[in-house]
């Protein structure tokens, strides 16, 4: 029955401030392209959005990456690159935090109510560096953008969901 | 030596806190501080904006009750049009903000309290929280999820989206509702009502079971308590109309004051400032500060209404007095009566919801009055989830916002969540406490989830950003730090 669902693609972040607002950007790129997936934009996971990952036939969440540059290794002075990974379930440790919102892999779990087995997850994430007021990205968000939009153009064009 | 215990930071409420519990020489608790470590200043940035731009710029200070500052800022730009608003634009507003009292009230009881009431104290904080009540009680969790759900779609179908829809506007709304989202509306609600029926019996369950030390030990004391009534004394969320406004009741049953109105707010509320919290101390004018505590949100509104005016909200609010009230005019003084408070107006925000879907006046009336600015100065209220919110603007000849003072619930109810954290420490705490001040987990599980009760949203009333982790701090008399604990 899976297979007949939509694939789903959830911008996160906050388009204002900077390099925070990166999810959204490449998931409109993909909004309204004809037969293509559901985008959803949102600036924080809430708890309702795990009824309609439910409901996908496979999903991304697409999201500023703020601890890139540590796991990059900074001292060493890479720059670290846009990455694409596969996106498993969270349990209690992973998810709710202090407030109202959920990590990627919680909402994940909490699709697990509304359908059994979650649909296959991933998570593209975009090295991000400066967050002021606005809408600009930062140059280094910049350079990051093309590869970027090839890891979402690879997930989209994948045939199985298992891509 | 005197020595204090520091709980930093809080959790499982919007935006950042510590919290400290200060004792005497001889190890006694003499006071506890709920501390707000977050400033925003969104009164400052205000400055210097048109008023027409109020709503959406206020409506970003939170993600979660945006709805709430977009009405009142709609409401003070009304009052500086000068304009009554068409009565389809009044329900629809209405309609939004039942709306959003519905998920946000659903998202504080299911997502961030039930964990606690259903896995039980003790139980190791990494598993108290939404994925345990998953494992626990998977049906009352998926329904939890559904009715915050029925909320936000309501609130995206009106307003076009999910959250900071600029849709309410001075002088009324954008759009009337649609046939689609009429229909929506009302197949949709007889599933939301065994949701909250189901949940009722739950939860009264276990106020007479394992929550009995909890209704009595979490901020159970007398206050003045302060909310809208419309002109019958019933429960109102938006405009007291004709003979309502705000009312003050003492938990003697008293009406303190009555019909006042939120133009003349600064003749009964007045601000404090303390050093250590960045969150204003807002008190009853008349009575002074301290003494002029007062609590606002869920709980407050019934306290001051007579009654709701729905059959089936009424019925559940003559229950939550008689299991809960004293006095002749059965008033609820225990903080912990919040949570029962959030599911009975649940259920009149159903029930209100299903009055105004069905009125063809909110699909084909008139939505919006259009005039020019005609005042200066006016302040609009509304009910937030949360409690009373305020919006007070100056603009000069050209519209453009001079001054703004923002009065948010939260912070209304912050010398009665401070009360309620010192109430919580005397209960659990030993007496003295060993001069090693280890702090047990169930205490700093219960102080946080005392803090909870009032679901506090720090983001809005400190107009702070980001979450809110919890931290517990033991100090000395000279301010040496005996202890610490710290989650999130």
């Amino acid at each position: 029955m899976r297979a007949a669902r939509v694939d789903l693609v959830i911008g996160v972040g906050n388009p204002l401030r900077g390099d925070d607002g990166v999810g959204w950007w490449l998931a409109r790129q993909v909004q309204g392209t004809g037969a293509g997936p559901l985008v959803r934009l949102v600036p924080q996971l809430t708890p309702e959005l795990a009824l309609e990952v439910a409901a996908a036939r496979r999903v991304l969440v697409v999201d500023a990456w703020c601890e890139a540059r540590c796991e990059a290794g900074c001292a060493a002075g890479a720059e670290a690159a846009p990455t694409l990974r596969s996106l498993q379930p969270g349990g209690a440790e992973a998810g709710v935090g202090g407030g109202h919102g959920l990590d990627p892999g919680g909402v994940l779990a909490l699709a697990a109510l509304f359908g059994g087995d979650p649909p296959p997850a991933w998570l593209l994430l975009v090295p991000a560096f400066a967050f002021p007021h606005g809408t600009e990205f930062s140059a280094a968000v910049r350079r990051q953008l093309p590869v970027a939009q090839a890891l979402l153009c690879q997930w989209l064009e994948a045939e199985s969901p298992h891509a | 030596m005197s020595r204090t215990v520091v709980i930093d930071p809080v959790t499982r409420i919007e935006g950042h806190a510590k919290i400290t519990l200060h004792l005497d020489e001889g190890g006694h608790l003499v006071d506890a501080r709920f501390h707000v470590t977050e400033y925003r200043g969104f009164e400052k940035f205000c400055e210097g904006r048109p008023f027409t731009e109020m709503a959406g710029i206020t409506a970003r200070i939170c993600g979660i009750c945006p709805v709430s500052h977009l009405l009142a800022a709609a409401k003070t730009g009304d009052k500086l049009l000068a304009v009554t608003i068409p009565p389809a634009a009044d329900g629809l507003r209405r309609l939004l903000n039942l709306a959003q009292i519905t998920q946000s009230h659903a998202l504080s009881f299911f997502h961030l309290s039930s964990p606690d009431f259903l896995l039980g104290w003790e139980c190791d904080p990494a598993r108290r929280n939404v994925f345990g009540l998953m494992a626990a009680d998977p049906d009352l969790a998926r329904a939890g999820i559904r009715l915050r759900q029925f909320g936000q779609q309501i609130l995206e179908r009106l307003g076009g989206r999910r959250i900071h829809a600029a849709w309410a506007v001075p002088g009324g709304v954008r759009t009337p509702l649609d046939g689609a989202t009429r229909d929506w509306i009302l197949e949709r609600l007889p599933e939301e009502r065994v949701t909250l029926e189901r949940t009722l019996a739950l939860y009264k369950g276990l106020l007479d079971g394992p929550l009995q030390r909890e209704q009595r030990s979490f901020g159970d004391f007398g206050s003045l308590f302060l909310g809208l009534v419309n002109g019958e004394g019933r429960w109102e969320h938006l405009d007291g109309g004709e003979g309502g406004g705000l009312r003050v009741r003492a938990s003697d049953g008293t009406i303190v004051a009555d019909r006042l109105q939120e133009d003349d707010y600064h003749s009964f509320l007045a601000e404090a400032v303390e050093p250590w919290s960045y969150l204003k101390f807002p008190y009853y004018r008349p009575l002074g500060y301290p003494a002029g505590m007062y609590r606002v949100g869920p709980l407050a509104r019934l306290n001051v209404c007579e009654s709701i005016g729905t059959p089936w909200a009424d019925r559940e609010l003559g229950e939550l007095r008689q299991r809960s009230g004293s006095g002749p005019a059965a008033i609820i003084t225990s903080s912990f009566a919040y949570h029962h408070a959030r599911l009975v107006e649940i259920v009149a925000c159903l029930e209100a919801i299903e009055r105004h879907a069905a009125d063809p006046e909110l699909v084909g009336g008139r939505v919006r009055s259009r005039a020019d600015l005609n005042r200066n100065e006016a302040v609009g209220v509304s009910e937030a989830p949360r409690g009373t919110l305020f919006h007070h603007y100056r603009v000069d000849d050209d519209g453009l916002i001079t001054a703004v003072n923002l009065i948010i619930a939260t912070g209304q109810n912050n010398l009665a969540m401070n009360r309620t954290v010192l109430q919580i420490a005397r209960e659990f705490l030993p007496d003295p406490v060993p001069a090693d001040g280890e702090i047990p987990e169930p205490l700093l599980n219960r102080v946080e989830a005392g803090i909870r009760c009032f679901d506090p949203c720090l983001s809005c009333s400190t107009h702070a950003a980001g979450q809110m982790p919890l931290r517990l701090e033991l100090r000395d008399a000279g301010g040496r730090l005996l202890a610490e604990r710290c989650r999130g």
